[in-house]
């Protein structure tokens, strides 16, 4: 596995670069802002590429610009993007764009090596993965708007497993639950929100979005 | 007006003199036989007593009309003349209009204690050493020529000794030697030829020294009364030297003597339309005032544009402070030039500042600006306090913005430091415990474990700290996520009726923020239904509503004297915005606008 890394600070890039080589896998590029790292990404290609979220010049957002650019130039690298912080806003920017192959993580959460490897595998499979603590606050939260209050807690559970980026199976394991159960639960939450005629893999992301929308 | 009856008078008088000595012994005349001539000579005359009266103030105000006097009294030096005193006096004020002419342009100082405008640079050539030696010289000329031709001349002989047989009897005559009488008269004609010299010379170096726009100094009233000055002086000269060169008969001098009126009348619309000008601006302010009085929204320099023809002319008044401040208190640069200060012995009072196209003249400008002068100062005053409240509340916005620009800093500082080693350190943790679980024993990991946790916690501490100093959020997602990542962080329940989803400005977002942080920190822990949130555009301003408490139960404090209500106010006005309250059987209501210009 080949890894291509932004952040701005070279005590993180080390780390996680040693982080990664424990796992294996080969940084073939680490660079601390966005206009030297996308060269560096068209270069090397990489089948990850992690970018932190703030980054010079203004520290506000460059790190899911550089996002951005990167799917769109290298459609064959997914990107995992980690923040310090817990905003709904930023997954849902990230999904939006790009429903397919990145991930939006807790910057400290990859410390452990196994998330880690699964986070980034997970993306250069080509699915998405929102940092579960994201999730679980969005799920826990009071006062959700229409249409999500009409969900039921467990279909609330579904939504929140299918945000991170699980399939039905997974979401089955993870709940006990039967495969037909899950694939019930997903039926009835995209007739409340109202994405019943939409095609399948669509209406998945859709689902996905207005919930870390409301 | 009525200050002119007694001038009127006295020109007629004067002018009714004249008009008989004329019509008697007219062929022998200065003006000569032509009656259009003589009705020129006449209407010079009473022209210059009444423009200088109506213009004099200060200590030369007499000169004109004795000028004026004069001119109508050389004529009287004539057979014609109904008696020995009226020729008397035609004789000695045979040469008298020239000196008084050419010392009437002698620059006085304006009248103190009046509202007056200080002189600006290019409008009026200060009189400097070089002109006024000149004009002195012009003077003293004239005045030697004036009393050898006149006085002197009629002393050394009467004009009967010289065979003017029907002529009355010269009063002043104490001797009978023409010869003498005729060479006084003469010199003071050459006397008057050097007056007129010195006089077009003072024009020159005037001229020469008026910052390279003559023109415009021509074309000014000042200007133009010089230039005919001068050209007065000049055409008497001429006639003068026709006379001189004459000899031995006396040549008639009337064509010079016809541009000598002319050039008197020249002078009078010189000096009387300014004076005009000026009545009429003082009657236009006049009349304003009371419409500007009466509606806010019109201000003194309306009525000043009106009355000096400049619709763009505007106010500025002094501060206490040396600044310039219109009379909203704003503060204005006074631009280089297009700028007539008025001050008051001294002190200045106002600025004009004008367009530069618009000649605007001194006397206008002190008249209209004492016609306004209880405007002035009434704007004046406004504009004081005023200054001082924008002072305030501009300083009072620098504070709150300089917290929240030091929050900022103190959040990217924690951010950049702290938790970027904390992070650094849990990568660290995190390689030392996947070494750690390969080496015999379980201890180890589970110590690292341990260690991270303690790790992990410490940049939770942390990153809620940074969060809540300032949240980064705000800045990169906008008002919206960071509202809604805030109300799920709160103790109590909250519900969100409304967020705006375009951008606002930056100093909004932040304002509206840290108004529902600040709001949810004292609102935040009510029991259900909790507290509610909404946050809507409303033309060129942002409603912020929020409620909290609970419809039939009291509120725990009066919102009127509520801290932490009062907190939340200087918060809204020091962004230019206004706080109302309202309770609504119990349920307390704040609703914040804020400008979002």
């Amino acid at each position: 596995m080949r890894v291509a890394i932004a952040d701005d600070h070279v005590l993180l890039r080390e780390g996680l670069a040693r982080l990664l080589a424990e796992a294996g896998m080969q940084v073939v590029a680490s660079e601390g802002d966005i206009d030297s790292f996308l060269p560096a990404v068209g270069a090397s290609r990489p089948d990850v590429a992690i970018i932190d979220i703030r980054l010079p010049p203004t520290f506000t957002d460059e790190g899911l610009r550089g996002a951005d650019l990167v799917r769109e130039r290298h459609p064959g690298t997914a990107v995992l993007v980690l923040s310090q912080y817990l905003d709904p806003g930023y997954a849902f920017r990230l999904l939006q764009s790009f429903p397919s192959g990145v991930g939006y993580l807790l910057k400290d959460r990859v410390s452990k090596v196994a998330v880690l490897v699964d986070a980034v595998e997970r993306v250069v499979a080509g699915e998405c993965v929102v940092d579960p603590s994201i999730v679980s606050r969005l799920v826990n939260r009071t006062g959700l708007t229409e249409p999500l209050s009409a969900l039921t807690p467990r279909e609330r559970e579904v939504l929140g497993l299918m945000a991170e980026g699980r399939t039905n199976t997974a979401i089955g394991e993870r709940l006990f639950l039967s495969e037909r159960t899950v694939e019930g639960n997903v039926r009835r939450i995209f007739d409340k929100l109202g994405l019943a005629d939409t095609p399948q893999d669509n209406r998945r992301v859709l689902a996905v979005l207005a919930f870390l929308r409301a | 007006m009525t200050r002119l009856l007694p001038w009127a008078v006295v020109a007629a008088v004067l002018s009714g003199v004249t008009a008989n000595v004329l019509r008697l012994r007219g062929e022998v005349s200065l003006a000569g036989p032509s009656v259009a001539a003589q009705v020129l000579d006449v209407v010079a005359g009473a022209a210059l007593i009444m423009a200088g009266a109506a213009h004099g103030r200060g200590r030369g105000r007499w000169l004109l009309p004795a000028a004026g006097a004069a001119w109508l009294a050389a004529e009287w030096a004539n057979p014609g003349a109904p008696g020995a005193v009226v020729f008397t006096v035609g004789l000695v004020a045979f040469l008298a209009p020239l000196p008084l002419v050419l010392a009437s342009r002698w620059r006085r100082p304006l009248g103190e204690g009046r509202l007056a405008p200080a002189p600006s640079r290019w409008r009026q050539p200060l009189m400097g050493a070089g002109p006024a030696v000149l004009l002195a010289t012009a003077v003293l000329l004239g005045l030697a020529g004036a009393v050898l031709g006149g006085p002197l001349a009629a002393a050394a002989a009467s004009p009967r000794d010289a065979a003017c047989t029907d002529c009355p009897q010269d009063l002043i005559a104490v001797a009978h030697n023409v010869a003498l009488s005729t060479r006084l008269a003469r010199l003071g004609g050459l006397f008057a030829i050097g007056a007129a010299l010195a006089a077009v010379a003072w024009l020159a170096v005037t001229l020469a020294s008026t910052h390279r726009q003559p023109r415009r100094w021509l074309s000014s009233p000042e200007g133009a009364a010089g230039a005919a000055a001068a050209a007065f002086a000049a055409a008497v000269a001429a006639g003068e030297g026709v006379i001189l060169l004459s000899e031995p008969a006396s040549a008639p001098a009337t064509g010079w003597h016809a541009a000598a009126a002319v050039m008197l009348l020249a002078l009078s619309a010189a000096v009387a339309v300014p004076v005009l000008r000026a009545a009429r601006a003082r009657r236009v302010v006049a009349r304003m005032a009371v419409e500007v009085a009466e509606d806010p929204r019109r201000s003194a320099a309306d009525a000043l544009g009106a009355a000096l023809h400049d619709a763009t002319l505007s106010v500025a008044y002094p501060m206490p402070d040396r600044t310039w401040r219109d009379r909203h208190g704003h503060v204005v640069v006074l631009p280089d030039r297009e700028v007539t200060l008025v001050t008051d012995s001294g002190e200045k009072v106002a600025a004009f500042i004008h367009d530069s196209s618009v000649r605007i003249d001194r006397v206008s400008v002190t008249e209209a600006a004492s016609a306004a002068r209880l405007l002035l100062d009434t704007e004046r005053l406004e504009a004081s306090a005023l200054a001082l409240v924008n002072d305030l509340s501009t300083a009072r916005r620098l504070a709150v913005e300089a917290a929240d620009a030091a929050r900022a800093g103190l959040e990217r500082d924690l951010h950049d430091g702290a938790q970027q080693r904390l992070v650094g350190l849990r990568y660290a943790l995190g390689l030392a415990s996947a070494h750690a679980e390969r080496l015999p024993g379980r201890d180890h990991a589970a110590r690292l474990a341990d260690a991270d946790r303690a790790a992990e916690l410490a940049l939770a501490s942390l990153r809620d700290l940074g969060h809540g100093i300032s949240p980064g959020t705000l800045t990169a997602g906008g008002l919206a996520g960071a509202v809604r990542t805030m109300v799920e962080n709160a103790p109590g329940p909250v519900t969100i009726v409304e967020l705006p989803t375009e951008r606002l400005p930056e100093h909004v977002e932040r304002t509206v923020y840290r108004f529902i942080a600040d709001f949810l920190a004292t609102a935040g822990r009510m029991p259900p239904p909790g507290a509610s949130i909404a946050v809507r555009r409303s033309g060129q301003d942002v409603v912020v509503e929020v409620e909290y408490g609970r419809a039939g139960v009291p509120a725990s404090a009066d919102p009127a004297t509520d801290p932490a209500v009062a907190h939340l106010a200087d918060r809204v006005a020091a962004a230019g915005g206004q706080l109302r309250h309202d309770d609504r059987g119990g349920r307390q209501r704040l609703i914040a606008s804020l400008p979002c210009g």
